[in-house]
């Protein structure tokens, strides 16, 4: 290709990306995935049904399932309907459906048209996610193949196609999660209050579509202050607007929690009860569980819910050998990371010392809890190979710190590796106190992550990637075979199953 | 070889590797049958029957369920020993009415346990018999099957223990792999429209790999 072809090309094949991936999720919504075969689909869909029947908002512990859709649902057994747990969440997503609701009674069959429009629609919404999750690594200053790579990468995921065809929020907030990486990279950059003022306004609505969303807020909001701070400027007003566009949507949605159920953000806890809860420490459940294993695999693919009319639950897990070709890539890019923070380090005794001194201590502290004795070996392997990789990229940024020399990318990997390691550790708290309380591990669905997973991209793998000449080959390979692996889980595994118990 | 490399990392040659590679893929896929598990396997087996030694037979009723048996399925029984280096060899026999089928299975040497599954076919939904009898040459370190004590129907039958026991077993459904595709999509053009996105972005990521001749910066 020439040069001006090259350039076009690679101005539009992102787009190409999202066009392929909502073609792909579009289709398995359409034809693969039974409807309610996905977590939580019947109650999403009662609800936006019960806002555009003017119902109105569904009210946790109250609202029944509709009891059109429950007919469509329980096909198999005589139950009345049960009560809507989604209630729950908040309303963007479904509110944004209402409309593709009225549309679908139009152009389908009264339930069903509507159904399966969602399901296209949503679809679009995770490709733009795509598609923001591309700018965002090219701001974070990775080359545009390399970009690109990542895009194909995270477009064949078989959980994200899976997420995406799915009368499901999550990928909206997916979409808003990208949004936020990309405006907060922009932030990083340049604080101007444009860039301040879309940030606000992606954490604000992503906040309004599920409250996992807002684990986001302080980590987000405390290190673009910081940013806006120590830009000097003007702090208060971009300030002020930042939390007032961020906070305002969901404290007007708790506002109206508190008329409802006289409380700010109320949870349907009644899965996580026990009468035999467990007894132990935040260290013993670590220790008792492979819980990164199974938020990982489950993050690789987990398929199937209650589609079969009987509401019996069937799961269907990706195999290992599937786990393998989507992890060992990781190991992979984490060995980049600390290939190239080994050698940058190397040309200065000290720095390599003080990157050194850091990772010894990470390792010793990390056999010393002995967190990861019931792990999972393929996912052991990827842990044990990626803290000091992470460790090692850190200890050079606060090296580099320390002798003034402030490389403002290198920052937002570190800014990246912040927001996503807080989420984690949130999210690590409540699945312990989840399972204490019910008696049994919950709470480890992978797709929890998804607000996050641009910054673990940018945070975790920017380093090496941005150093190895050849990563954006290396990336687009990653990308190939994730899309065969991807093909063959569908074909050979995932049709069969949904098919299993028609 | 600028030349080559261009023209081999060119659109052409990406829309060509992509339709081939899915082509290639999809072939070999639909030529695999597919196993899957049919019903949830749920009991934590911690009983092993005696050795099946020479001589010796388990049998116990078995309850086909519905939608397993119209194209062939897959029966599987777990097996398991106390003893380090033990192996033999079995036969499993499944009877329903007058047809029956059996399969032999050589050299099981559970470490400590191995589950193991038998093909059949021809049968129909409803009780049929099974029995696994132990091979002529089998020793008293041969392996036993696992069982479960808190089972439904009647018991297996030749364990001659005091409680009694019932085998663990588990189903699963054969679908034929060039029914894959026909299962869901009503005709070929879906699954040609479900297939090409697979190529597409294979397409891209391989001509994407050939690197522009300025910065990134200038492109975007």
């Amino acid at each position: 290709m020439t040069s001006r072809l090259t350039a076009r090309f690679h101005q539009f094949a992102p787009w190409g990306i999202v066009v392929f991936f909502i073609l792909k999720a579009a289709t398995t919504g359409l034809f693969v995935v039974r409807p309610w075969d996905v977590p939580d689909e019947v109650g999403h869909f009662s609800y936006i049904k019960d806002l555009a029947t003017g119902k109105g908002f569904p009210v946790l512990h109250e609202t029944k399932i509709d009891a059109v859709v429950w007919g469509a649902f329980a096909t198999e057994v005589a139950v009345e309907p049960g009560g809507n747990w989604i209630a729950q969440h908040p309303p963007l997503y479904h509110l944004l459906m209402v409309p593709v609701y009225g549309f679908g009674t139009l152009v389908g069959p009264a339930l069903w048209g509507p159904f399966y429009l969602i399901r296209v629609i949503t679809a679009i919404f995770f490709g733009l996610g795509l598609w923001f999750s591309m700018r965002a690594f090219k701001e974070a200053g990775l080359s545009i193949e390399v970009s690109l790579g990542l895009g194909i990468m995270l477009g064949s995921i078989p959980n994200h196609t899976y997420l995406a065809g799915a009368v499901n929020h999550d990928a909206l907030v997916f979409l808003f999660g990208t949004l936020v990486l990309y405006y907060w990279i922009r932030v990083c950059k340049e604080p101007s209050l444009a860039n301040i003022t879309k940030v606000g306004i992606a954490l604000g609505l992503g906040g309004l579509v599920k409250y996992t969303f807002l684990v986001l807020f302080p980590p987000v909001i405390g290190l673009s202050l910081l940013v806006i701070w120590r830009h000097g400027a003007n702090f208060w007003k971009p300030g002020i607007r930042l939390c007032c566009l961020s906070l305002v949507p969901i404290g007007l949605w708790a506002f109206r929690n508190i008329f409802t159920y006289g409380e700010l953000l109320p949870v349907d806890l009644t899965g996580f009860q026990s009468e035999e809860p467990l007894q132990m420490s935040l260290l013993e459940f670590g220790r008792s569980f492979p819980v990164f294993s199974i938020l990982i695999q489950t993050y690789w693919g987990l398929l199937g819910w209650i589609g079969d009319g009987n509401l019996q639950v069937r799961w269907l897990q990706i195999y290992s050998i599937y786990q393998q070709a989507y992890t060992v890539p990781l190991m992979v890019l984490f060995g980049l990371n600390l290939f190239y923070a080994i050698t940058v380090a190397f040309r200065d005794r000290t720095r390599f010392l003080y990157g050194l001194d850091r990772v010894i201590i990470a390792m010793i502290l990390l056999f010393l809890l002995d967190w990861l004795d019931e792990e999972y070996t393929l996912y052991w392997i990827l842990i044990v190979v990626g803290i000091p990789a992470l460790t090692w990229s850190i200890s050079d940024h606060l090296f580099s710190r320390k002798m003034g020399k402030v490389d403002r990318l290198q920052e937002i990997e570190i800014g990246a590796v912040c927001v996503f390691c807080f989420f984690l550790i949130v999210h690590l708290y409540k699945i312990y106190t989840f399972t204490v309380s019910s008696g049994a591990l919950q709470g480890t669905f992978g797709r929890y992550y998804l607000p996050v997973v641009g910054f673990l991209v940018v945070g975790f793998f920017s380093f090496g990637l941005k150093r190895f000449p050849w990563a954006g080959q290396l990336v687009l390979s990653f990308g190939i075979l994730y899309g065969c692996t991807e093909l063959y889980i569908w074909l050979h595994e995932a049709i069969p199953f949904f098919e299993l118990y028609g | 070889m600028v030349r080559l490399v261009r023209l081999l990392f060119g659109w052409p040659v990406g829309i060509l590797a992509g339709v081939v590679t899915v082509s290639v893929l999809v072939i070999l896929i639909l030529h695999e049958d597919s196993i899957q598990p049919f019903t949830d396997h749920k009991w934590a087996e911690d009983i092993i029957s005696p050795p099946l030694a020479e001589g010796r037979e388990y049998t116990q009723a078995v309850l086909i369920p519905d939608g397993l048996a119209d194209k062939g399925f897959r029966l599987a029984i777990f097996f398991g020993s106390e003893y380090e280096n033990s192996v033999g060899s079995v036969e499993v026999v499944l009877v329903q009415a007058d047809y029956s089928q059996s399969r032999i299975a050589d050299g099981i040497a559970p470490r400590p346990t191995l589950r193991k599954r038998f093909s059949f076919d021809g049968f129909s939904a409803g009780p049929a018999m099974l029995s696994i009898r132990a091979m002529p040459g089998n020793l008293e370190t041969a392996p036993g099957v696992l069982c479960i004590a808190a089972g439904e129907g009647p018991a297996m039958a030749g364990a001659m223990t005091q409680e009694p026991l019932y085998l663990s077993i588990d189903w699963f459904k054969i679908v034929p792999g060039r029914e894959k595709l026909s299962l869901v999509f009503p005709a070929i053009g879906f699954a040609v429209l479900w297939l090409l996105p697979f190529a597409g972005l294979i397409a891209i990521a391989w001509t994407s790999m050939i690197r522009p001749r300025f910065p990134p910066d200038e492109i975007v």
